[in-house]
């Protein structure tokens, strides 16, 4: 209780609320660019935090972070291509909300929704991090083999109705996870004599070539004299979410919280894996599954909900074990080092007011980002008024800029190049990207940790069925698969049933 | 016709004097290999922190990661050669990646500038398999068991070569669970996943402490003093014919002029000294290194001569 007091006056210097929204403005701005994500954010300030005090500086790279995990829903919601690959699965109901004229209400509930998922979030880190901690240690190869194994059921609620394509998706995700050094033998892999190709493909250069480079040569037979017409008449409806619609939304907000604190929690995981798998859960539950993908703002909470409920809990590891939840928080805890604070176990005892001032300022940080947001929301919907022969070519330089960033190497251009023609060939035979994404986000952590854990039980499968967290796991995702096939065959017994009618 | 040539030369000789004396006339790049937020990371991102103040200008850190560190290698190697481009290096780049990865540079393409810090690699177990020292540790393994141990990467990794090498020469039955980076192998140590792991400071030191862990050995050969734990004996001590001492350390290409490289020496040297900086390196459980370019070639001489032995054992 004392470290709380401490760190609530150590806080309430009035720079600190000056610094949040700043950063935030930063993050939103940063997250909303394809190609640009929070982890370019931050890097790019840690020298203006140089000079800050401990606090102001940690307060502002968070704001960075959070805003930049809300604000790559903004391009998912009315661009269809995600700003980074937390807001991945934003795009299923997000965009289609936007092709309805409801873009406002996307973003709205976007907003909404990260900022109750950041402050779930964020109280869990302050009041549970040490009891969360001790369960995270419990993981070991096995368990993160399972959860990626969880991950990847998945594709079954993603791929539409197809999920042969959707498993052929997952494949050359897996096989794009592949390329470069394996890390466990040493040995290269698929590297076709290219030495750039050795450090892998990077996962926001994979993200970018998918969806953006993808987006814009699909729309390449857009004609601006005709169809600038027909994007126009879908007016941006300016409707607020009503309240039927909040109190729709409570359940999925809930169980997106929940599921990112969990996955966010799970160091090497992320926001991406804990929206996906909090998507697939409620589109599972829900009582209406087939609205899902076609505009469902249930769809939209439950993704950005989990994403931002990850925000804080990627923290959790990081603070308490020293060991980052994910790539921001791998650049985060950077900065913490940067300014005298070293990660792990006795962080809370050394400097434990400082810490508490960090924790309650994240909450901070969500009430603002909310503030922030509904500010420019309004201005953010507008974007898709603008014709596409002018946005498309301001997308085109973000990416390849974004691109070229995320590694300074011209190499990176081609790759998304290469991937934006193979997806665009993909889209034109009907399938889904997102089970592509999956198959190179979760193929690392999938493979490396079968490896791992096979080692462990020298060559026994056993291991995945005797420890009790990864038996769960693989249940979980049996059973989904099994609830997506019933749901399946139920769904053409029913179609079957009709013809005869029409007929 | 003699004093022309005279003439000319000595402009450009006065020309290429003032231009140096203005040196640094842009921004420094340094060419990190590793992943942002680790040691060597947050340690470079420091020493750039002064430089605005000492030299006008800003020396920046990106961060060129991956395969080893020789993607960053390769990228440092085609920046032009005028100090505006260095490289934050370690041994193993010249002393065991080669022997795994095919690759086009030799240690006669860089020049050291300066030490950064030396990493002390340690042996450890959890307290409560009651393992303390090696003699236990094979004593355990001649029960039968199969000792699993972390390390911080794979083959080409420093941790991995030695502990594999160390294990080797034990002779005891065991198998290697690469994970990535140095916290990741000892939450798997602590979580009871592993059997052993290898780690550096200031990753186990509290876990030490706290009674969670066990050190059995460093690889250092005079053994280290940690603060809160004490001595930890050398495995050479133990009577085991094995060291390493691992390093990172500054560079730039070998054909940068020598005057710009001892600039670049003296601005890291004043870094070194400044009150702040000692203060976060001793927050980061270690000390500034600031070995000069010989010493550091000697060292990695000596660990290509070692490694040359290690890696048979490894196999």
């Amino acid at each position: 209780m004392k470290e709380f007091l401490g760190g609530l006056q150590i806080l309430a210097q009035w720079q600190n609320f000056l610094i949040i929204p700043l950063g935030l403005i930063i993050g939103i701005v940063v997250g909303a660019i394809p190609g640009l994500t929070s982890d370019l954010g931050i890097i790019l300030c840690i020298p203006l935090t140089y000079g800050m005090d401990p606090t102001m500086a940690i307060l502002m790279l968070l704001a960075i972070y959070c805003g930049g995990t809300y604000g790559g829903s903004i391009t998912a919601i009315l661009i269809n291509t995600p700003g980074t690959s937390a807001n991945a699965a934003t795009l299923f109901d997000g965009y289609p909300m936007t092709q309805n004229g409801k873009a406002f209400k996307a973003l709205q509930m976007a907003l909404f929704a990260s900022t109750i998922g950041g402050l779930i979030s964020a109280f869990a880190l302050m009041f549970l991090a040490p009891l969360i901690a001790k369960v995270t240690l419990l993981f070991g190869p096995a368990e993160y083999f399972a959860l990626a194994v969880f991950g990847l059921s998945v594709i079954a609620g993603v791929s539409n109705n197809s999920i042969f394509k959707g498993l052929i998706g997952a494949c050359i995700g897996l096989f794009m996870a592949t390329v470069g050094i394996d890390s466990i033998s040493g040995t290269t892999r698929f590297i076709f004599g290219q030495k750039k190709l050795m450090a892998g493909i990077d996962l926001i250069i994979a993200l970018i070539g998918l969806f953006a480079i993808s987006e814009i040569l699909m729309k390449s037979q857009y004609n601006p004299k005709t169809d600038h017409k027909t994007i126009k008449a879908s007016e941006i409806t300016k409707d607020k979410i009503t309240r039927e619609e909040y109190r729709r939304c409570r359940k999925p907000i809930g169980i997106g919280s929940l599921i990112g604190v969990i996955i966010g929690a799970t160091p090497g995981t992320g926001g991406g894996l804990a929206a996906f798998i909090a998507y697939n859960q409620v589109k599972q539950s829900s009582k209406h599954p087939e609205t899902f993908g076609k505009g469902e703002i249930e769809g939209v909470a439950v993704s950005e909900s989990a994403n931002n409920g990850a925000c804080g809990a990627t923290m959790i590891p990081m603070l308490t074990l020293g060991v980052p939840g994910d790539g921001a928080t791998a650049i985060l805890m950077g900065a913490f080092m940067l300014h005298g604070m070293i990660p792990g176990p006795t962080l809370f005892a050394e400097q434990g007011n400082i810490l508490y001032a960090i924790m309650i300022g994240l909450v901070v940080v969500n009430i603002f980002m909310y503030l922030v947001g509904n500010v420019f929301t309004r201005f953010y919907a507008n974007i898709t008024r603008i014709p596409y022969e002018i946005l498309a070519p301001i997308v085109l330089t973000f990416c390849i800029a974004g691109s070229y960033s995320t590694n300074n190497r011209l190499y990176d251009i081609y790759i998304i190049l290469i991937f934006g023609i193979v997806s665009y060939f993909l889209r034109r035979m009907d399938f889904q990207l997102v089970p592509i994404l999956l198959g190179i986000v979760l193929g690392p952590l999938a493979e490396k940790n079968f490896r791992r854990a096979m080692v462990i039980s020298q060559g026994s499968p056993s291991i995945f069925f005797t420890r009790p967290i990864a038996c769960a796991f693989l249940v979980i995702a049996f059973g989904s698969l099994v609830v997506f096939g019933l749901r399946g065959m139920k769904a053409k017994k029913a179609s079957a049933a009709l013809k005869p009618d029409a007929k | 016709m003699k004093k022309i040539i005279t003439l000319v030369l000595a402009i450009v000789l006065v020309l290429s004097c003032t231009a140096l004396a203005e040196w640094p006339e842009k921004d420094i790049l340094l060419i990190q290999p590793w992943s942002l937020g680790g040691g060597p990371d947050v340690i470079t991102r420091k020493i750039c922190e002064y430089s605005t103040d000492y030299f006008g200008h800003t020396m920046y850190v990106e961060n060129h990661n991956g395969a080893s560190g020789t993607i960053g290698m390769n990228d440092f190697l085609e920046a032009e050669d005028d100090g505006y481009t260095i490289f934050c290096c370690n041994g193993p780049l010249f002393s065991l990646t080669p022997e795994f990865i095919p690759v086009d540079y030799t240690i006669d393409d860089i020049t050291p500038l300066v030490g950064i810090r030396i990493t002390e690699f340690v042996i450890l177990t959890k307290a409560d398999s009651g393992i303390t020292n090696l003699e236990e540790l094979v004593a355990y393994a001649n029960e039968g068991h199969v000792i699993t141990y972390a390390t911080t990467g794979g083959p080409g990794n420093d941790s991995y070569t030695m502990i594999s090498a160390l294990f080797a020469m034990l002779d005891i039955p065991c198998e290697a669970v690469p994970y990535d980076g140095g916290q990741e192998a000892i939450n798997a140590l602590v979580g009871g996943h592993v059997d052993v792991a290898a780690g550096s400071p200031p990753v186990y030191r509290e876990y030490v402490i706290n009674g969670d862990l066990n050190c059995l050995g460093t690889f250092i050969p005079e053994g280290l003093d940690v603060e809160g734990i004490g001595h930890i004996d050398s495995f050479k001590s133990q009577g085991y014919d094995i060291e390493f001492t691992g390093m990172d350390y500054l560079a730039c290409r070998s054909t940068v002029d020598p005057e710009i490289q001892a600039k670049l020496r003296e601005y890291v040297l004043y870094v070194y000294s400044q009150p702040d900086f000692q203060e976060f390196m001793a927050g980061m459980g270690m000390a500034a290194w600031d070995a000069d370019a010989e010493t550091i070639l000697a060292m990695i001489d000596a660990q290509t001569e070692a490694m040359a032995a290690y890696i048979p054992l490894v196999g």
